[in-house]
């Protein structure tokens, strides 16, 4: 008996030692467990939150009508899905927003997909040029493209000083001013650089002996590209298609800009008017709408990985894919991808500079331009500070730098941590949570996200004090918006990377932090530099998610911009536009230079 | 035994209290002026929402050079600023101490009654403020009216009668904000129901025969058919006031906005004009000021206060047109078209806060339901 118990005892206690010493030889396991309980109350928190918000009545309906606040209620279920106001403010705007994505992510997914392999795989003149410049409207806010659309195409349907092409005796028709065309090609070229992108990188990853070996068989380029290149980039097709639909689906600057004048609500305006007028148990209840969308995307996609498994499509040895001649095409999708740039970086980017340099809208005769409302000398507007004599910018500015890029290195490191954590522990509950619980964040609009975060955060909880008001609150939330971006990468980059070198680092006796230090960081430096560029791009550009956040001396440039729209100075409004663009442009050159990756050319250098 | 003799001091001193402002009620706190502006330069700042752009653009900064106590003015609709109050004061982490609010609904149903302001009538400045001006506080009378084009139309305005813009001619050519974020509109919308015997004798002034009312009342169907004429809505008033005023239109709208526009007109070279409309020219608005709650600077939301109710504070607002001081003893802009908020009598609205309250949320999904 007793001995039979002491070897019990002491095989568990083996078996214990054994279990310990694997969990330390596996840091994965721990880092996965770490980030497991750190998402579960980032992620599911705000969440759970919504849920319990759609159901109970808020703090306003109870104070009005005399009830007890958070008590349970069909209210607002019945409010959104079958009251008289349902159509109004859910059923016509989810066919609204469902034609919009359709749209918007075709000609997206179309246009990356195209320019990404003319400027990956072809003589095209200027690829080098184009692979930078093809990015800029991703680093434009996206309520620069709708403003500038707006500048040009408006008509006398909302009147005010004349658009453009009505200075030039053009009447533009409402459906190419306002609507489901211009909100679809305008969020189209905002997003398409993001399909540009991921197209890109993934075609230089591709690995070259596939196409040497087809080529020595005498496959020509079409059947290579048809037979090969194309089926392997299914999956990357997969999360554009999602990342795109997700991102249409939560974006409300550009349907509130061109859609506002029509009456075209989208599911994202609907929610922001229920936002601004306080009706949290509505936009509770849309905002689970937009999450359900967004995940049944996601089963979608995980359909998609399973089907295709994994691709372990870096090469072990680094050969460029020579570009392929177009030949008499070369002219003609030359000009396709310079005209690609100048509509959606270049045109909205000239409409705002010139609306402040001209001192006189639609005046274009030389001496109505200046530089009046830069300096703030002799502004014609009289009481109006000058851009950069503003002390609001000036804060702003720092602010942005300050949220944006704190937000953008802690979503680098921890879209790194969850990508090893993923691939490294396969087929676990851990790597399947985190894939998944990273990726929650961008199926939820941003509107619903901020107003959890603001509910949960407002007051202490546990060891996190009242962060309303405070930097760190839109850090956070930040951080667990654009956590996906991160994962994403760190995800699909650690896949291409087999455990082989690492394992041939244990071989030769390297410790856990030796082979991070000298195996994975070279491999993955691109990934880090993308996953913190991401974040950063959409962060200095974030409205939706911020603008309820911010309070007086926590403004962002996107706010503050807004702000000064509110104030009617339109000229600082576009003025702080441009200066986001600006910073973004220099931040990623800067980037660029000192990790020498080119962002524009994905994980190829 | 500590506690309770702490207890009855309080209450002896609180007793002591009481009898001295029953014999010297225009003295709170029995604080001087000097004291109040020592005790502000101590809190050194103020925190302000305010539903005008012209607190921070103008106030903030003669406030400064007058008491070097600083003012972060953000100007804030009052849906946005409902939230913002509710929350800080339910947090416990209060940011803004003084709010020009226009509110008056809400502030009478929910947040007096809650305790989530204080209501601080200046005592330097009380005689000189109408009882019913005072609790709770306001400040400010801001008319909003119907405005037209006066380059395109001449000197008179295009409708005679509010049912006009109900009418198809003007289908997409009334702007105004929008109900949702404006409380304003909704307040208009409940006067427009205490009021709807006047609405239907308009109607048949103007038409020569009886209005048939499909709904409860003449206000309500009024609305219901504006609603339907597809308005252009609108955030700010700034916007109407552009798409409004703006020269070399040959069909300008008609819009609603405050009248304070009107001092736009040279400067932003802008044609606006008010509009002699039936039977209402427009709301007068009132803008509520009240100290919020556990604010962290309440000496220098005392005296920011006090400062919009004297003639130097007030001024951005009262010496140009557009707006009364509800400080009686202070001017109005000659450019107004009548000296005081009274002498419009009749011909702008003015809301009941209770009728409102109690029809808001009906108001609201019936102009949501027809609004297209």
């Amino acid at each position: 008996m007793f001995f039979s118990n002491l070897i019990n005892q002491n095989s568990l206690l083996i078996r214990l030692k054994i279990r310990l010493s694997r969990l330390l030889l596996e840091p994965s396991f721990l880092i996965g467990s770490a980030l497991v309980v750190i998402l579960s109350y980032l992620v599911i928190a705000p969440i759970v939150s919504i849920f319990s918000n759609s159901v109970s009545l808020t703090m306003m309906d109870a104070m009005l009508s005399g009830s007890k606040d958070g008590e349970f209620t069909y209210k607002y279920i019945d409010r959104v899905f079958t009251s008289s106001i349902s159509e109004k403010i859910f059923w016509t705007p989810l066919m609204n927003s469902l034609t919009v994505s359709f749209f918007a992510t075709l000609i997206a997914l179309t246009l990356g997909l195209i320019l990404a392999s003319l400027v990956t795989s072809t003589d095209i003149f200027g690829r080098k040029y184009l692979g930078f410049l093809l990015i800029i409207p991703y680093m434009l806010p996206s309520q620069a493209m709708a403003t500038a659309w707006l500048t040009m195409f408006k008509n006398r349907k909302i009147s005010g000083p004349p658009g453009m092409l009505e200075s030039f005796g053009i009447n533009p028709p409402d459906w190419l001013a306002y609507g489901p065309l211009p909100i679809s090609i305008c969020m189209a070229l905002s997003y398409f650089p993001f399909a540009f992108l991921l197209f890109s990188s993934s075609l230089s990853k591709i690995d070259m002996q596939l196409e040497e070996v087809a080529s020595t068989f005498g496959a020509k380029t079409k059947a290579i590209w048809s037979k090969i290149i194309l089926p392997l980039l299914i999956p990357t097709t997969m999360s554009v298609l999602l990342l795109t639909v997700a991102r249409t689906l939560g974006t409300f600057a550009t349907p509130y800009i061109l859609g506002t004048p029509a009456k075209y609500n989208l599911l994202s305006t609907s929610l922001y008017s229920s936002v601004r007028s306080n009706e949290s148990g509505v936009v509770a209840v849309l905002a689970i709408v937009l999450s359900l969308i967004g995940i049944m995307l996601l089963l979608v996609d995980i359909w998609v990985v399973r089907k295709w498994q994994r691709f372990v499509t870096v090469g072990g040895k680094g050969i460029k894919r020579k570009p392929s001649k177009l030949g008499i095409f070369r002219t003609p999708t030359t000009i396709f991808a310079w005209i690609i740039f100048l509509l959606a970086a270049f045109g909205p980017f000239v409409v705002l500079a010139l609306s402040t340099l001209m001192r006189e809208p639609g005046n274009f005769s030389f001496s109505n331009f200046g530089l009046a409302y830069w300096t703030g000398v002799d502004v014609p507007g009289m009481d109006q500070p000058g851009i950069f004599t503003s002390p609001e910018v000036i804060t702003a500015l720092k602010n942005s730098f300050l949220i944006a890029g704190s937000a953008s290195i802690i979503c680098g490191v921890l879209g790194l941590l969850i990508g090893y954590a993923v691939v490294r522990l396969p087929g676990t509950l851990i790597s399947g949570f985190l894939r998944q619980i990273s990726f929650l964040p961008y199926l939820m609009p941003g509107l619903a996200f901020a107003a959890a975060y603001l509910s949960l955060f407002a007051v202490s909880r546990g060891p996190i004090p009242a962060l309303y008001g405070s930097l760190s609150l839109l850090i956070l939330v930040m951080v667990v918006t654009y956590l996906p971006y991160a994962s994403r990468s760190g995800i699909s980059a650690m896949m291409q990377v087999g455990p082989e070198p690492e394992e041939a680092g244990m071989v030769l006796g390297a410790g856990f932090w030796r082979r991070i230090i000298s195996i994975l960081a070279p491999l993955q430096k691109s990934a880090f530099v993308i996953a913190i560029i991401l974040p950063f791009i959409t962060g200095m550009k974030e409205l939706s998610l911020v603008v309820m956040l911010v309070t007086p001396g926590t403004e962002l440039l996107t706010t503050q911009s807004i702000r000064f729209l509110d104030f009617g100075y339109t000229q600082l409004a576009n003025g702080t536009i441009l200066i986001i663009g600006v910073v973004v442009m220099i931040s990623v050159l800067i980037l660029n230079r000192v990790t020498k990756t080119n962002l524009a050319s994905g994980l190829g250098g | 035994m500590k506690k309770i003799k702490v207890k009855s001091i309080s209450l002896f001193t609180s007793f002591f209290f009481m009898v001295a402002l029953l014999f010297q009620p225009t003295i709170s706190l029995a604080m001087t002026l000097d004291e109040l502006i020592a005790a502000a330069q101590k809190e050194g700042e103020v925190n302000t929402y305010w539903h005008s752009s012209r607190m921070g653009k103008k106030v903030a900064k003669a406030f400064e050079e007058k008491f070097g106590v600083k003012v972060n003015a953000t100007k804030m609709k009052d849906s946005e600023m409902t939230e913002r109050i509710v929350r800080e004061v339910t947090s416990g982490n209060v940011i803004v101490d003084l709010v020009g609010y226009d509110d008056g609904p809400f502030l009478d149903t929910v947040l007096t009654p809650k305790g989530m302001v204080e209501n601080y009538v200046p005592p330097y400045v009380a005689k000189d403020i109408p009882a019913d001006s005072s609790n709770p506080l306001i400040y400010l009378w801001q008319p909003f009216v119907i405005g037209y084009n006066s380059e395109a139309y001449g000197n008179s305005c295009p409708v005679k009668s509010l049912w006009q813009l109900t009418e198809k001619d003007w289908s997409g050519r009334f702007h105004m904000w929008d109900p949702r974020i404006a409380s304003s509109m909704l307040q208009m919308f409940s006067a427009m129901e205490d009021r709807s015997d006047e609405l239907a004798a308009s109607y048949k002034k103007h038409y020569g025969k009886d209005l048939k009312i499909t709904e409860a009342n003449a206000g309500l169907e009024f609305v219901k058919r504006l609603a339907k004429n597809n308005p252009v809505l609108y955030n700010e008033d700034y916007e109407i006031a552009v798409a409004v005023g703006t020269k070399g239109q040959s069909k300008p709208p008609i819009g609603i906005y405050s009248l304070g526009r009107h001092r736009e007109n040279a400067k932003k070279n802008l044609a606006l004009a008010l509009c002699d409309v039936e039977p209402f020219k427009g709301l007068n608005q009132p803008t509520y000021m009240q100290i919020v709650k556990g604010s962290p600077n309440p000496n220098a939301a005392r005296l920011l206060a006090y400062y919009v109710l004297t003639q130097e504070g007030a001024n951005p607002w009262v010496g140009v047109v557009g707006a009364y001081s509800s400080n009686s003893s202070l001017g109005s802009s000659p450019d107004n078209p009548y000296p005081s908020a009274e002498a419009w009598k009749g011909t702008l609205l003015v809301s009941n806060n209770t009728n409102v309250a109690k029809r808001r949320q009906a108001l609201m999904d019936f102009w949501i339901k027809y609004s297209n």
